[in-house]
């Protein structure tokens, strides 16, 4: 009956009802996207991991946020050389330098779209995150032979596109100049749909510098390696710069974890914040409303604890259809907001939408209606039941 | 042993730095199966005291009993099962429950209570039939006339089978021939029932009809008292 009740008080208040759940609605869309954009971010980023990479040598300055933002303010120079000088270590077993940027791809008589290249020395290492066995060992290009126009994408890419194996697409670091990029025969596409949605595509490290204009200096983002125990012969060999082990990269990992972590609580916070001072609200006006009506109800006995409950459900009821809403309005945001960055950026999967991030929304919001129960409820107690029966 | 008996209650109201005493000194017992009516000019207590009587407001000083039990100190837990188990309420302005139908608001006092589903129903269309609502048992109160609405009020204050009603000014918001079908119908409930019932009113009406008049003038038990 309580809830019953509660059901037909919060559909009859049509006009706070609804301003409530657009508010909550918003507030939890807000939380599922953010959620989904970091979501997006990792999976995005996960092409670069591998946990088989033991090193990671980084540029003076740099830090391992550099592994997936790249910048040009800091870069290794005379990589190839370098990564020779790695690999003649004893016990490392594979090294490459990489080169990240967004480039500019197409497929002839297209718009350009963006997508990630990641340039290495296909065969230097084994567990590279991609596979990249297709493509040319070692670097032909940069020891002085022809430039193989091959690269390897994943099915973003080849979907982005509408590219296959074998077909061909051009690739420049400049929407502009794309007609006049170079061409390049895409050799195999490989399936990233666990952990990556961005386009990605892995070419030869020095035709990604030409591209880019890093082949002067012979730049890339970092090297990196495997090998046990060569941590110490790295940093000798690197000593003005950056050598992170495992242990480095889980930190930095736990470290990434832990902000994309407090970007989301803090977003719950303010949502569940919102959220419930907008239940609160809409609760404590009703309950001025309806001062008469409760004073009636406990006057005839209904105890406190069922005018709780009344007061509960109808929390919960308004978060619940906010909570939903917020679903919906979240499905719609993440639609214009990639369809806006595909447009501007010709960017895809910028937000992954998972379940759990949903369920997460719709938790906080529920959350939310329990704790803004109290604050009407405090107000509903303190009806003076004589002055207002009279 | 007496149903209701006050002693030596008083209530004063502090507005500003003025003490209003709204009921001074009194002492009263009410007995089983009694019609009762409050009477006296507006401001002279008559609600408070009823108030006071039906455990809704508590008095300043003095103690009340309830078949012999002392209810004057008693938690708001104890207080709201007394209310909900032994006295039943009719107010002025009905007081229905705007979102749910006759039927439900007179179920609502049993569903608190845990009287079972089919229970509830043999009652709830009992006592609709009793006060001549069971064919508008589905209309909401907002459907309904002033006299029907308080006719519903009159089955949900007796839902739970109380030994007391109190009425506030039941006939008040009423035209004289709804007013007149509510007072026949609680003077029913009184003789058919055997409920004691306590009635504040002006109306000349119930003063007549009532076995006992209480006459209240500023706070105070007037001595015409019959």
């Amino acid at each position: 009956m309580y809830a019953k009740l509660a059901l037909r008080e919060v559909l009859e208040r049509r006009t706070g009802t609804a301003l409530a759940v657009l508010a909550i609605g918003i507030a939890t869309a807000s939380l599922i996207l953010l959620g989904s954009f970091s979501l997006g971010l990792r999976e995005g980023s996960a092409a670069l991991y591998d946990d088989t990479v033991d090193y990671w040598v980084l540029p003076e300055g740099g830090s391992a946020q550099d592994l997936i933002v790249n910048t040009e303010k800091t870069m290794l120079g005379s990589v190839h050389r370098s990564t020779g000088d790695i690999l003649s270590i004893p016990g490392v077993s594979g090294a490459t330098p990489v080169l990240n940027r967004v480039m500019y791809a197409s497929k002839a008589g297209s718009d350009p779209a963006s997508i990630f290249a990641i340039g290495i020395i296909p065969g230097n290492f084994s567990s590279a995150p991609f596979q990249v066995d297709a493509l040319t060992p070692g670097d032909p290009y940069y020891a002085g032979g022809d430039f193989t126009g091959e690269v390897i994408i994943n099915d973003v890419t080849s979907g982005l596109l509408g590219i296959d194996s074998g077909d061909y697409m051009n690739l420049n670091s400049s929407g502009a100049g794309i007609v006049s990029g170079r061409h390049f025969r895409v050799v195999k596409v490989i399936s990233t749909q666990e952990y990556s949605t961005t386009p990605v595509v892995v070419l030869h490290i020095s035709e990604l510098q030409e591209l880019t204009g890093n082949r002067q200096g012979d730049r890339a983002n970092y090297i990196v390696a495997s090998g046990k125990d060569v941590g110490g012969q790295l940093r000798s060999l690197f000593p003005g710069d950056t050598v992170l082990g495992s242990a480095g990269y889980v930190a930095y990992a736990f470290e990434k974890d832990r902000k994309l972590g407090a970007s989301g609580a803090a977003a719950a916070g303010v949502s569940l914040v919102i959220s419930a001072l907008f239940i609160s609200t809409v609760m404590i006006l009703s309950i001025s409303e309806r001062q008469k009506e409760i004073a009636v109800m406990r006057a005839m006995g209904i105890s406190r604890g069922s005018v709780a409950k009344m007061l509960l459900f109808e929390s919960l009821i308004l978060s619940l259809l906010g909570g939903f809403t917020g679903i919906l309005l979240s499905f719609l945001g993440r639609g214009l907001i990639e369809w806006g960055m595909y447009s501007l950026f010709g960017m895809r999967g910028v937000a992954s939408m998972h379940y759990l991030i949903l369920l997460f929304g719709l938790s906080v919001a529920v959350i939310a209606g329990m704790v803004s129960s109290i604050v009407p409820f405090i107000a509903a107690e303190r009806i003076r039941l004589p002055e207002v029966l009279g | 042993m007496h149903l209701l008996e006050l002693a030596g209650i008083c209530k004063t109201y502090r507005l500003g730095n003025t003490e209003i005493r709204a009921l001074d000194n009194i002492s009263l017992s009410i007995g089983e199966g009694e019609f009762v009516a409050i009477t006296g000019p507006s401001g002279s207590g008559k609600s408070t005291l009823m108030h006071i009587m039906g455990c809704v407001d508590t008095p300043t000083s003095g103690k009340q009993f309830f078949r012999g039990r002392d209810v004057s100190g008693l938690g708001s837990g104890a207080v709201s099962g007394l209310r909900l188990r032994q006295f039943g309420f009719v107010f002025q302005q009905f007081y229905l429950l705007g979102s749910l139908t006759a039927y439900e608001n007179v179920e609502l006092p049993m569903i608190e209570a845990g009287v079972g589903r089919r229970e509830r129903k043999r009652r709830v269309q009992e006592l609709l039939e009793a006060v001549g609502m069971s064919a508008r048992a589905k209309h909401r109160p907002g459907q309904l006339s002033g006299g029907e609405q308080q006719r519903v009020a009159i089955a949900r204050a007796l839902s739970n089978n109380p030994s007391v009603i109190f009425a506030d000014e039941p006939t008040g918001e009423l035209d004289s021939a709804a007013g007149r079908k509510v007072l026949d119908l609680l003077m029913d409930v009184n003789r058919r029932y055997g409920k004691t019932l306590v009635i504040v009113s002006h109306d000349p009406q119930v003063t007549s009809v009532a076995g006992r008049v209480i006459r209240l003038l500023d706070g105070r038990l007037s001595p015409d008292v019959r």
